[in-house]
């Protein structure tokens, strides 16, 4: 691997002075929605960190959330107050209605620092996208400052082909991964490293699972094709639980697959002109339900039915999550109109699959088959 | 409406159907019924406006349709909704209405029966069986703000999709600064223009500055209004005011909206010139954030009459806004909608409270919680510590605005008279 000025990157002597990975970043930076792009902090020399819930259970946080509040927050928050991190700090997002209430709640009560919220658009519109390239100026500027350390054009440009790279790797991996030709659980290890970890590390491991992919497709065809929606898929308990039914997990939609992953960006011109079209394209990318764009979604959603003969979906969805849950009747429906049963099943943010879980599973998947 | 008729002794006919209501609303008759009864009533003056503004646009949506019908979140600016000369319905309102005369335990189990789970807030969560039931109008076309309440604009655009209409989302960020309001303002000019091509409308540029107008001066008496309710002893129960709370999203930049503040103003005023009230027994004296149960129970009435507390100001009775300038009415618009204090940081709030107690010299503040809505409950404890640190006594009252299910009453008795007995 090439060694840590890489990309022409020149580092200031602020962070010179910090002992350097061996891959080029001085430390993590934390961000809680797949609408923020990776590209800016990783420029700004910090790998990008997708907080992922680590706690086993909510209850850590249920002095400081209600108790009906979004599973996924309170889980995420729980995390924080239960053990240390390693992250200098977290960038929070306008994203939803918990986002927005666990920036208030960290800011007082976590001992990580709350580095921004970032202004985050629900539209994608000429008009959106400008202002979303004038907030994400907002958050270079924040962390320049905060880390004494200047955005240039090279720096970004280079970030930005890093992550295109990924995407297409990602891409292919995850194709190979519906055909049968990698393991789930390397692609499930891969697709969260692509979130956490330093780039230039994971596209070369995703080479490397690329090359020792099986030539021959291995998954059955006849076997039952499910589908999962969800916001953060996490859990890999939900996946082995589906392929020890017997059935087939070949198309996701969450915001750790699908809908995390932005169009190829184009980077060239200044760094404005490279803000802009990285909010394009995070704009642009496969809807969440905070977008609001139900049409878009729904054809969407048809369109992975379809394109991977789905025969059943499972709606994995973190409890108390408004904007899911109150998508739910909307995606029932359509999938009805498509002939394709669909599963609730609510995620309490428990990290091990409950057995009531595991049972109304294992029921719609017998009846599917 | 129906609380302040039960207030005055009346007795209302809550074995309303949804299928009845429907027809009732629907029927030019009907309509016209309800408005002469309300026309005999000896209510007071601000009451029988109110009460005829519902039914008038109740006619305009349901009976008459003289302009296009719009459905939109209750959050939205209503001087834009009166200045572009269409229609609004506001599913969530009505939905508080129904609930008001006994309807919403049919509607909830109907949205249940459609999977629409169990969590979600029940002020939506009723407005979908509702709309299911054939109760609401036909809209021909769908808005909504984003600020402050995800689901508002969720189950919006939700019910665009299922009708095949159009839907316009207004993107509201938690910065409140010069790019967020030009954000905002340019978002309202692309709504004005995309709405008189699709609705086939003329936007008048007038008409919306004399819906400024309007709204300032209606502005201008409800924050007389505020300032007479600092007297002692209180002039106005908290419970009626939190009832009229309709009127601050639906009215203001109508004559209507003018007419019912001054008329509310004069009648508060005459209170407070006699040294009367509305509210006989006054003993505690507190601040009220967010809302209350909108079905019939005794929860206000015995917190009231009973042991003497004084909602002496409501959260949602705060007009956050400054007079707007019709100079620039989007812009005007614009601000109006980014510096809602529930938008952006939690400090906001609480700066709001913290002035609003310290204006109506509240001794304590009670937080009702309903359930499933995640704003105003979701920063709660950094609330809860702020105000612990000033002094001030904190109360959370957990139930439902909606499903009287889910308001039990036995364990709120008990944390409210531990809470009164420490006021003492």
């Amino acid at each position: 691997l090439p060694g840590p000025n890489v990309d022409g990157i020149i580092l200031p002597t602020a962070i010179r002075r910090e002992r350097l990975t061996e891959h080029g970043t001085t430390g993590k930076i934390g961000y809680f929605c797949s609408y923020v792009p990776k590209e800016i902090i990783y420029a700004l020399g910090k790998t990008p960190f997708r907080v992922l819930p680590a706690a086993s259970k909510a209850s850590a946080a249920e002095a400081f959330l209600p108790r009906n509040f979004c599973s996924l927050v309170k889980v995420t928050l729980a995390s924080f107050l239960e053990g240390g991190s390693d992250l200098e700090g977290v960038v929070h997002s306008d994203s939803c209605d918990g986002l927005r209430r666990l920036h208030d709640v960290w800011r007082r009560y976590v001992g990580v620092e709350a580095l921004h919220l970032l202004d985050l658009p629900r539209n994608d519109t000429p008009v959106s996208q400008d202002y979303y390239a004038h907030a994400l100026g907002k958050l270079v500027k924040k962390l320049e400052n905060r880390y004494e350390v200047k955005l240039t054009a090279e720096r970004l440009s280079s970030s930005i082909h890093r992550y295109n790279e990924q995407r297409a790797l990602l891409a292919e991996l995850e194709r190979g991964w519906g055909a049968g030709q990698t393991e789930t659980q390397t692609y499930l290890g891969l697709r969260r490293a692509c979130i956490t970890e330093d780039p230039l590390l994971v596209n070369a491991r995703l080479r490397d699972a690329l090359d020792n992919s099986w030539s021959e497709v291995s998954k059955p065809p006849q076997k039952t094709r499910v589908m999962i929606v969800g916001s953060l898929l996490t859990n890999d308990q939900l996946y082995r639980a589906i392929e020890e039914c017997g059935a087939l997990v070949v198309a996701e939609d969450s915001c750790t697959a699908g809908r995390e992953q932005a169009r190829q960006v184009a980077a060239s011109g200044d760094v404005d002109e490279m803000l802009r079209n990285l909010a394009a394209a995070y704009l642009s990318k496969p809807p969440c339900p905070r977008m609001r764009d139900f049409p878009r979604r729904m054809a969407y959603l048809s369109q992975l039915v379809t394109e991977h003969q789905v025969s059943g979906v499972v709606a994995f969805l973190y409890k108390f999550c408004d904007l899911f849950m109150s998508e739910y009747p909307v995606l029932r429906e359509t999938l009805r109109g498509l002939d394709v049963p669909v599963l609730l099943l609510e995620d309490e943010g428990e990290s091990a699959l409950s057995g009531q879980h595991r049972t109304r599973l294992e029921a719609f998947l017998e009846v599917l088959q | 409406v129906k609380a302040s008729a039960e207030h005055e002794g009346h007795k209302v006919e809550r074995k309303l159907t949804a299928p009845i209501l429907k027809r009732i609303l629907r029927s030019p008759i009907g309509l016209r019924v309800l408005k002469g009864y309300w026309g005999f009533q000896s209510l007071p003056e601000h009451v029988k406006t109110g009460a005829e503004f519902a039914l008038n646009l109740a006619q305009r949506t349901y009976v008459h349709p003289d302009a296009p019908v719009v459905w939109v979140n209750g959050l939205f600016p209503p001087e834009l909704i009166w200045g572009l000369g269409v229609v609004p319905f506001y599913p969530e309102i009505v939905s508080a209405m129904t609930a008001n005369v006994g309807l919403s335990g049919p509607s909830l189990a109907r949205a249940s029966d459609a999977h629409y789970p169990l969590d979600i807030c029940t002020f939506h969560r009723n407005a979908a069986g509702l709309a299911l039931d054939g109760v609401f109008p036909d809209a021909d076309v769908y808005l909504s703000t984003s600020n402050v309440c995800d689901i508002a604009a969720q189950m919006i655009a939700s019910q665009a999709f299922q009708s095949g209409k159009e839907y316009f989302l207004v993107d509201v960020p938690p910065s409140d600064d010069q790019e967020s309001l030009a954000y905002v303002e340019r978002q309202l000019q692309e709504l004005v223009e995309r709405l008189s091509e699709s609705l086939g409308i003329t936007f008048d540029l007038e008409r919306l500055r004399q819906a400024i107008r309007l709204s300032n001066q209606a502005r201008e008496y409800y924050q007389e209004v505020r300032r007479l309710r600092r007297s002692r002893p209180a002039p106005l129960r908290g419970s009626s005011q939190l009832n009229q709370l309709a009127l601050i999203a639906t009215a203001f930049g109508t004559p209507d909206a003018v007419a019912y503040y001054r008329a509310l103003r004069d009648y508060t005023g005459d209170l407070v010139e006699r040294g009367a009230s509305e509210q006989e027994h006054q003993r505690y004296r507190l601040y009220w954030m967010h809302l209350k149960p909108y079905f019939p129970t005794e929860l206000m009435s015995w917190l009231e009459d009973d042991l003497g507390v004084v909602i002496a100001f409501e959260e949602a009775s705060n007009v956050w806004w400054e007079p707007l300038d019709e100079r620039r009415p989007l812009q005007a618009v614009a601000h109006r909608i980014l510096s809602q204090y529930y938008n952006g940081p939690i400090e906001r709030r609480l700066e709001t409270t913290l002035r609003c107690v310290r204006e109506f010299e509240a001794q304590g503040v009670v937080q009702f919680h309903h359930w499933g809505c995640r704003q105003s409950t979701g920063a709660l404890r950094v609330l809860r510590d702020a105000l612990r640190e000033q002094g001030i006594p904190f109360l959370e009252m957990d139930g439902d605005c909606i499903d009287e299910a889910n308001l039990q009453m036995g364990p709120l008795r008990t944390r409210v008279q531990g809470f009164l007995e420490m006021l003492d």
